[in-house]
């Protein structure tokens, strides 16, 4: 369907007849640029989408600022973003801190802060006060909690230590983990946490494996995580371990191994919720297809293995679906209304999850799988299990 | 020559006389292997943990090599697989990825080898959504790096043990240790005898300075020579013998896996067994024989990387073009398979 000449409101910044304006910020360079996947595989994403018609013939255009994972740039961007290049709205921000960074800020303005890369409680939590603001990713506190209550009944003697980041990211997993444990969070004998900035988390695993844990924890993202596997295994200390599902890209197991050997991190628990690209149970699922055929065309030079691209496409097409649902004239209240009244089958996900929000519910992924890591990959076990 | 490698040759001319060989110089070493089949050559290069950080390696493509160079920008060619120390993190990391023309004009100004090349190919290296991406320059050699092959392949690598922030140091201080990569339907071997060296030259930086060593610059050889695996079956008093020797470039080889398969057509073939090549390259097995009908023999030579300094580095470049002398010749990786033959009833 065509909009009409007038489409896209005056009043309304960043729609015209012919193309919906979306802004962004995040990590194109630096330590952190490990997260660009999340930006290229949305916007690859949207070209699909684009060479298909669009969004009711309008075409989706993604500005994306390169915030080098630093806050302040965030904020900069973001200003210039909305103020200067006059988005729709802004899309698919990556980290806690950053989003947390320009919520204040977009909320006044009235600016919907779509499908931020975070499952912080605060985002979910203070949606009264912070409405424009929607979170993308399961709760933190949610997933540490399944974690907790796994523990709790599949290993009641367990002697945990936990390794967190200090930050929002990490003390909402800690959180999680003490309350899905119930009257056995006390058998945390341990707890160790680092800063992004650490060089290396060896003196946390040395001083966690010195408590005589015989279950390790570890709430941290990529590049933390691998270190804490490798460590562990260095020390020949060789706990019960589950790590944080933001840490199971197929990669990381790959450097555990180079690092520490093929039995490093084997048996690993965590929980999923999107589509492993290389898991050859998964290879055939219309979301990886899908998938595999967006990044042949579009971005056939990058690494397809990074499961960020594939999360980058799920964000992508929840915005697709939410801007559908916003109409043929879409205002920034029409969208803030579809993206919280969504229900939504979403390719990229796991089988059995869905993609559902509303006004009294900003966790748009309320479900998760159990996954262990066995036999070179993460398998899916069992049913999905509630997040928030 | 492209520009910048002119210069460096004539800078190494210039210190040439002061190419002692310090004990920083003699442990710096590096190997190099080529093999190829099928229209694809396969580069190794394995730099250890403990050389000096490497500034630019240039690859020496043997007189008798014709090149492709004609593959259109953004066309996949080829693909790379490396590893990487990863200093920053304290990590090894595994690096993959495909090899990619790019537009030469698009490299006209890069510090590393400024000027028009007759190709650029981007190895792009990733590891979990990151990449780290080094153009490859390639060239038509002229002037007196004609006497080192007919081609040069030009990599810079960024110093990776400067401090944290220096410009240029290389992401998160990755330390390239071993890289490999293909390209399709670029290189044609020469059909002449005899092994042909890849003669490359690498140059160091200054430890800790992140400033190019001219001085220091070394050479690691691949040698390279079309093998050949010769079949004869015979067969006496209900047995039969196979054999025939294994060669490379026209010289034996000693200690290659022969694998032999027979079967009732030459289509239809199983393994039946194995030999390993004599210093002479010679290699024979044999079986009993069943049944009055044909059988049919055919047999499969494999050799992997081999070490082969103290031949192959026997006659060094001149110390104007490397101070650091011949560290390593390596001969490649193949397989060769023998026609099949017929062993009558």
């Amino acid at each position: 369907m065509t909009p009409s000449a007038d489409a896209g409101r005056a009043d309304t910044p960043g729609v015209t007849a012919t193309q919906i304006l979306l802004g962004g910020t995040g990590p194109l360079s630096g330590p952190e640029s490990q997260y660009e996947p999340v930006l290229t595989g949305a916007q690859a994403y949207f070209s699909y989408v684009n060479d298909h018609g669009g969004v009711f013939g309008r075409k989706i255009v993604y500005r994306v600022e390169d915030d080098s994972y630093d806050p302040a740039k965030t904020v900069q961007f973001t200003r210039q973003l909305v103020e200067q290049d006059k988005v729709f709205a802004i899309f698919n921000t990556i980290g806690t801190e950053h989003s947390l960074a320009i919520r204040g800020y977009l909320n006044q303005m009235q600016v919907p802060e779509l499908f931020v890369g975070s499952g912080a409680t605060s985002i979910a939590a203070q949606r009264a006060q912070f409405p424009w603001t929607l979170g993308l990713l399961p709760s933190f506190e949610g997933e540490g909690s399944i974690y907790g209550r796994l523990i709790a009944a599949s290993r009641p003697g367990a002697r945990i230590a936990v390794l967190y980041e200090n930050d929002e990211y990490g003390m909402d997993l800690l959180a999680g983990l003490k309350s899905g444990l119930g009257s056995r969070a006390g058998q945390i004998v341990s707890t160790a946490s680092y800063e992004p900035t650490d060089v290396t988390v060896d003196s946390q695993v040395q001083q966690l494996k010195a408590s005589g844990a015989d279950t390790f924890v570890i709430f941290a993202l990529p590049t933390q995580a691998i270190q804490a596997f490798v460590s562990a295994a260095k020390l020949s200390w060789k706990p019960t371990e589950y790590v944080s599902s933001i840490s199971i890209d197929p990669a990381v197991m790959q450097i555990v191994h180079l690092n520490a050997g093929a039995q490093a991190g084997a048996g690993a628990t965590s929980t999923a919720f999107l589509h492993d690209p290389t898991n050859p149970t998964q290879l055939k699922a219309p979301g990886v297809l899908l998938y595999r055929q967006v990044m042949k065309k579009y971005l056939p030079h990058e690494d397809w293995k990074a499961v960020a691209h594939l999360y980058g496409m799920m964000a992508a097409y929840a915005m697709v679906d939410a801007l559908k649902h916003a109409g043929h004239n879409p205002t920034r209240q029409s969208l803030l209304k579809a993206a919280t009244h969504m229900n939504e089958v979403n390719p990229f996900l796991l089988p059995g999850l869905k993609l559902t929000t509303s006004p009294s519910n900003y966790y748009p992924i309320g479900h998760t799988y159990l996954v262990r890591y066995l036999h070179g990959f993460w398998n899916v076990l069992g049913k999905p299990l509630k997040t928030s | 020559m492209r520009a910048s490698l002119r210069a460096t040759l004539v800078a190494v001319a210039i210190v040439a006389s002061l190419a002692v060989a310090s004990a920083a110089l003699a442990a710096n070493i590096a190997t190099i292997a080529v093999s190829g089949s099928g229209g694809a050559a396969t580069i190794h290069i394995n730099v250890p943990q403990t050389t000096d950080p490497i500034a630019a390696i240039v690859i020496f493509v043997p007189a008798g090599y014709t090149a492709n160079l004609t593959a259109a920008p953004n066309t996949t060619i080829g693909s790379v697989d490396a590893t990487a120390n990863g200093h920053d993190v304290g990590l090894t990391l595994p690096l993959t990825g495909p090899v990619v023309a790019d537009n030469p004009a698009s490299h006209t100004a890069d510090p590393c080898s400024p000027g028009t090349h007759a190709a650029v190919w981007n190895l792009n290296l990733s590891v979990a959504g990151q990449s780290i991406v080094l153009p490859l320059y390639v060239d038509p050699t002229a002037g007196a790096a004609t006497g080192l092959g007919a081609y040069q392949l030009l990599i810079c690598l960024p110093p990776w043990d400067v401090p944290v922030g220096t410009p240029n140091r290389s992401f998160e201080g990755a330390q390239l240790l071993d890289a490999q990569f293909t390209v399709k339907g670029i290189f044609t071997a020469p059909t002449s005898p005899g092994l042909l060296a890849w003669h490359t030259l690498f140059t160091p930086y200054n430890p800790g300075l992140g400033t190019p060593n001219p001085v220091g610059t070394f050479e690691a050889r691949a040698l390279v020579g079309a093998p050949s695996l010769s079949l004869k079956a015979s067969k006496k008093n209900g047995r039969y013998t196979v054999s025939g020797t294994v060669s490379e470039g026209g010289v034996p080889v000693s200690g290659a896996s022969v694998a032999i398969q027979r079967g009732a057509s030459a289509k239809k073939l199983a393994r039946a067994g194995s030999a390993t090549t004599s210093a002479s390259g010679a290699w024979s097995a044999s079986g009993k024989l069943t049944g009055k009908v044909p059988v049919y023999f055919k047999a499969t030579a494999t050799a992997k990387e081999r070490d082969a300094t103290a031949q192959g580095c026997a006659t060094a470049l001149p110390a104007t073009i490397a101070p650091g002398g011949c560290t390593s010749a390596t001969l490649g990786a193949w397989t060769v398979s023998s026609p099949v033959a017929k062993l009558k009833p």
